[in-house]
């Protein structure tokens, strides 16, 4: 006992000097523990102020020894064991405290555990001692938090939130109903039900709850004990209820307007009737696309608008350009102007190899087809061959002028007719007999001219390779 | 005569009027009690009685953060608690004008 105060007048304010109190208090707490949490706190909260407060106060009650200036610095104020003894001396022990302060709040007396009377003993059994037990761990769980919960920013925010608790009470009776409407009535979890009786129900629910937080119209028998475990139900339930709500309502619009723009993109390509091989391809699929619209063939037409036939097409980095890629060689693609599906075939180069740059493609029928025995590709079945498919012209509408260097003759053969584009669009080759008859090189065998001729850079097949 | 046995039965009525003009916190109604004469009121006894004034409607409460240390918890009347300290008051000027005029004459005759 030789804590020494520098200044006697000066109140003992320190960190340490709180501990103490804060000790002292919850040794108050602690026997209080069988008290439901929320009597323990509402008897203690304010009480470590009250104590320090009340130890400031009287000055005599700490026992401050003679305080010689010349000693002041020797022993540390605050750090003295001693210090909550002294606080004993003062308030006397924690157990009188408590038992003052329950006795002053109306509250029974403790609960004897281990003096208790023969007759008390029986009645306190596993359940009792549980309570206290969870009083004594609710205590320390209090503690734990206390550096948070006895600032002064806590103290804001559980005020703010308790002007908040008339909007909980709304909130928990629309979660109540609207879960009982969802799981019993087969409502959609909404803000509102559509129907009127179902509004009636919320709105009874919502009223209910409200005059509950109140404290109205609760029967003192059994309610009590079925509101808490209800709110805490409602309480886990709003989350999800109101993220439901919250996303639903959010994706009204959006969703509307992408099914609208998705009909929207399905209806055009239907409209056009072009390729239905697979829709689902994106503009950024392979293959080649023109207008939106993928392109299953490719025809090309020469200087003078006459059709070459076995073109190699490549693009400016040297890649063969291929509308057919490896998956649409699989599927069946619907052509303008025939009947049925067909699966387009590549050419086969010299060597033997696959050519699918080489344009018009042709295409077997869908009856005449069977399947690659190595990766199950259709191919002509045995005694089948494929078919030209229609050219959309005859001659191309509009003849060009040939580069600069070339030799005019090779478009010179149709000149005139050449700028005639109805001559081209009416009669398209192949016309007449149709792919399954067209078997031959010639589609437009008795069309006026014969397009098939080769002029000047066409190359032939047998030039592949 | 054990003066702790009498506090008891007015203590309410003492706590009462001394948040009657001016909220106060738990000490605070402890000094103001000491202050006007009641020095042996329990610290204890004054927070269980504000504690249970409040619970029974006759005072509101505030938390007043403190920037030093733990915060303070206020109690102030409302007009449940005024109706009851004016009841306590009628009570308590009938009961000790009874004893007063009873003690005084058991004090003549002795």
């Amino acid at each position: 006992m030789s804590t020494t105060t520098p200044t006697p007048a000066q109140p003992p304010v320190g960190l340490a000097f709180y501990g103490h109190v804060h000790a002292y208090a919850q040794q108050v707490r602690a026997h209080l523990a069988d008290l439901r949490p929320e009597q323990v706190e509402d008897l203690t909260d304010g009480l470590e102020a009250d104590l320090a407060e009340a130890v400031v106060d009287a000055p005599g009650a700490l026992p401050r020894r003679a305080a010689t200036p010349g000693t002041m610095g020797a022993d540390p104020v605050d750090g003295a064991d001693d210090t909550p003894l002294d606080l004993v001396a003062f308030f006397g022990l924690p157990a009188d405290y408590a038992a003052e302060l329950r006795g002053a709040a109306g509250l029974p007396p403790a609960v004897a555990l281990g003096s208790g009377a023969g007759e008390r003993r029986p009645r306190i059994g596993a359940r009792g001692g549980l309570l206290v037990l969870g009083g004594i761990l609710e205590s320390g769980w209090r503690s734990l938090w206390r550096p948070v919960t006895s600032t002064p920013q806590w103290a804001s925010v559980t005020e703010f939130l308790r002007t908040l608790t008339p909007a909980w009470w709304i909130v928990r009776g629309w979660v109540v109903a609207t879960l009982v409407l969802w799981a019993f009535g087969g409502y959609a979890i909404a803000v509102l039900p559509p129907d009127l009786s179902a509004r009636f129900v919320v709105l009874a629910a919502v009223v209910v709850s409200v005059q509950w937080g109140r404290g109205r119209w609760l029967p003192t028998t059994w309610l009590p004990k079925v509101v808490r475990p209800l709110s805490v139900v409602a309480a886990v339930a709003a989350v999800p209820a109101v993220l439901y709500v919250a996303s639903a309502s959010a994706s009204v619009s959006p969703y509307e307007w992408d099914r609208g723009y998705e009909q929207g993109r399905a209806d055009a390509s239907h409209g056009v009737n072009q390729v239905a091989y697979d829709g689902s391809l994106g503009t950024g699929a392979d293959g080649v696309w023109v207008d939106g619209t993928q392109v299953s063939n490719l025809f090309v037409y020469d200087a003078a608008g006459d059709p070459v036939r076995d073109v190699q097409i490549f693009d400016d980095r040297g890649r063969q350009v291929r509308t057919v890629t490896e998956d649409g060689a699989h599927g069946a693609w619907v052509v303008p102007d025939v009947e049925g599906s067909w699966y387009f075939q590549p050419t086969l180069s010299t060597d033997g190899r696959e050519r699918w740059n080489v344009y018009p493609l042709r295409a077997v029928a869908d009856d005449d087809v069977e399947y690659a025995e190595d990766d199950g590709r259709p191919v002509p079945a045995t005694g089948t061959r494929t078919h030209e498919m229609p050219w959309p012209f005859l001659k191309a509408p509009t003849a060009v002028p040939s580069s600069a260097g070339s030799r005019d003759a090779a478009s010179g053969t149709d000149g005139p007719s050449g700028t005639d584009a109805p001559a081209g669009s009416d009669a398209r080759p192949g016309e007449g007999d149709g792919p399954p008859g067209g078997t031959g090189p010639a589609p437009g065998s008795d069309a006026v001219e014969p397009a098939p001729a080769p002029t000047g850079p066409t190359p032939v097949v047998g030039a592949i390779g | 005569m054990d003066t702790t046995q009498l506090l008891k039965g007015v203590l309410d009525a003492a706590v009462l009027a001394a948040v009657a003009d001016e909220d106060g916190y738990g000490y605070d109604v402890v000094r103001r009690l000491r202050a006007a004469g009641l020095e042996d009121v329990g610290d204890a006894s004054v927070y269980g009685t504000l504690r249970r004034l409040y619970a029974s409607g006759a005072l509101t409460t505030y938390v007043v953060p403190s920037d030093a240390g733990p915060h303070r918890k206020y109690y102030g009347i409302n007009a449940q608690g005024r109706a009851m300290l004016d009841l306590h008051r009628k009570e308590w000027q009938s009961f000790a004008g009874t004893v007063s005029a009873l003690l005084r004459t058991r004090e003549v005759a002795a």
